[in-house]
């Protein structure tokens, strides 16, 4: 039982770290960022950049 | 009375469970680790998912409600002001705009530069995201940039740098001036890449897009819906592909556990027996088991969970979040916590109700076998 009792204590203090963390980020302020972006980029694109065989022949890069 | 002495029977009980857990705990420690580690990649490849799909549905909503794109010969192409005067007259229309996109290739770094025009920009001046300041840092353009083109070298000073917050859509991106973006993209002065066609009417939103592609087959009409559907479609693309690899993994795991249980549960057969013999009836051993694995599972998941969340919105899933947004142009994205109790749910169901089951079956053939035998060997 006192094991038991550790364990679940040990998991609510981890937990309670992680709900600390997820109120803690500035979700507001990215928010805001994003919109003020959006403003100007109405047809937005995530901005991905995968490799891309394009060219890669013809450069040489040091 | 006969109450409390049940309940101390039940903790003694439990009590004793946990003592076996120990004695045994090699043998639990391998199912431990392999569980946690299924439920930390998959819970992290959702986290990832989901909090890359909040931030994009987010910026989608201030999107136009149609955006119009041309093509020729299967390619993006641009479109001149005729386009606009047209698909202004269309009935529902209350505006077009004309915008400057598209993709400059930076050949020192084989990198593709996100162009982006933005009337409040003056003619000479930019805004970069940060993965861009980085890769223009490495060869050393710092306060300006020169762009290289067919005609001619164009010089644009390095304004200002887009806030991290924002890194899902400007990571990669460069905000000129719409005239400087049509001479670095190699446009005409009345050329678009793009007509955000305003509708204020929802309900008229697919006719109008219809309208437009009657006029203009090649061109490609956007609603807002699509566009949300279209990132949706995206992030579910690359989870499923993730979840299909999670049932694999899982299932796998599933049929080790049984096999390593049998064994053990095999060797375990003396002591099961004693047990037995002591007055254990069947239900008790499958209880006691019962009591092992559940410590064992849930522990388990919840270590799972908890770590994929520190992986996720603490170190912004290192290496993990390559496979959402490439990995050619640094990406230091800072990732909304967004978590999905439904989905958490899921994973719980179909990864500790099969992990007990599989665990607890070995343990009742062996507990309803006859016990005899084993206490003479």
């Amino acid at each position: 039982m006192k094991f038991l009792a550790m364990l679940a204590t040990a998991f609510c203090v981890l937990y309670l770290a992680l709900v600390v963390h997820a109120f803690s980020f500035p979700t507001q302020k990215k928010a805001e960022e994003l919109t003020a972006l959006s403003l100007h980029v109405k047809d937005v694109k995530p901005s991905l950049s995968f490799p891309t065989h394009a060219y890669q022949r013809f450069v040489y890069v040091p | 009375m006969r109450t409390k002495g049940l309940s101390m029977f039940r903790k003694n009980f439990v009590e004793y469970a946990i003592l076996l857990l120990f004695k045994d705990r090699n043998d639990h420690l391998f199912s431990f680790l392999i569980f946690s580690f299924i439920v930390f990649i998959l819970s992290s490849v959702l986290f990832i998912s989901d909090s890359l799909q909040y931030d994009l549905i987010q910026s989608i909503k201030a999107q136009p409600s149609i955006v119009v794109e041309n093509t020729r010969a299967g390619r993006a192409y641009q479109m001149h002001e005729g386009y606009v005067y047209d698909v202004s007259k269309i009935t529902g229309v209350s505006g077009v705009e004309g915008v400057v996109d598209g993709y400059h290739y930076f050949a020192q770094k084989r990198l593709w530069f996100h162009i982006i025009g933005d009337a409040s920009l003056a003619k000479d001046e930019m805004v970069i995201g940060q993965g861009v300041q980085k890769a223009m840092a490495e060869l050393y353009y710092e306060d300006e940039f020169h762009f290289l083109t067919e005609e001619r070298l164009i010089r644009v000073k390095i304004n200002k740098i887009a806030p991290k917050g924002t890194n899902i859509l400007s990571n990669d991106a460069i905000f000129l001036n719409p005239n400087t973006a049509r001479a670095v993209l190699g446009m005409e002065i009345d050329e678009y890449s793009k007509l955000y066609v305003s509708v204020p009417n929802p309900n008229e939103v697919g006719n109008v897009a219809l309208k437009i592609v009657e006029i203009y087959p090649s061109a490609k009409a956007t609603s807002q819906a699509d566009a949300i559907g279209a990132v949706r479609h995206v992030y579910y693309y690359k989870g499923g592909i993730f979840m299909i690899l999670y049932v694999i993994a899982l299932v796998s795991f599933f049929i080790l556990l049984k096999n390593q249980i049998s064994l053990v549960y095999g060797e375990k057969k003396k002591e099961i027996a004693i047990l037995r013999s002591l007055g254990f009836c069947i239900k008790d051993i499958i209880a006691l088991k019962f009591i092992q694995n559940t410590v064992v599972s849930v522990s388990a998941y919840l270590l799972g969970v908890a770590l994929a969340y520190v992986y996720v919105f603490v170190f912004n899933a290192p290496y993990l979040r390559n496979i959402f947004l490439g990995s050619e142009l640094e990406n230091s994205i800072s990732l909304t916590p967004v978590v999905d109790l439904n989905l958490l749910f899921l994973i719980f169901l179909f990864g500790v109700i099969p992990f007990l089951a599989f665990v607890i079956l070995p343990a009742w053939k062996i507990a309803i076998s006859d016990m005899s035998e084993a206490v003479k060997s």
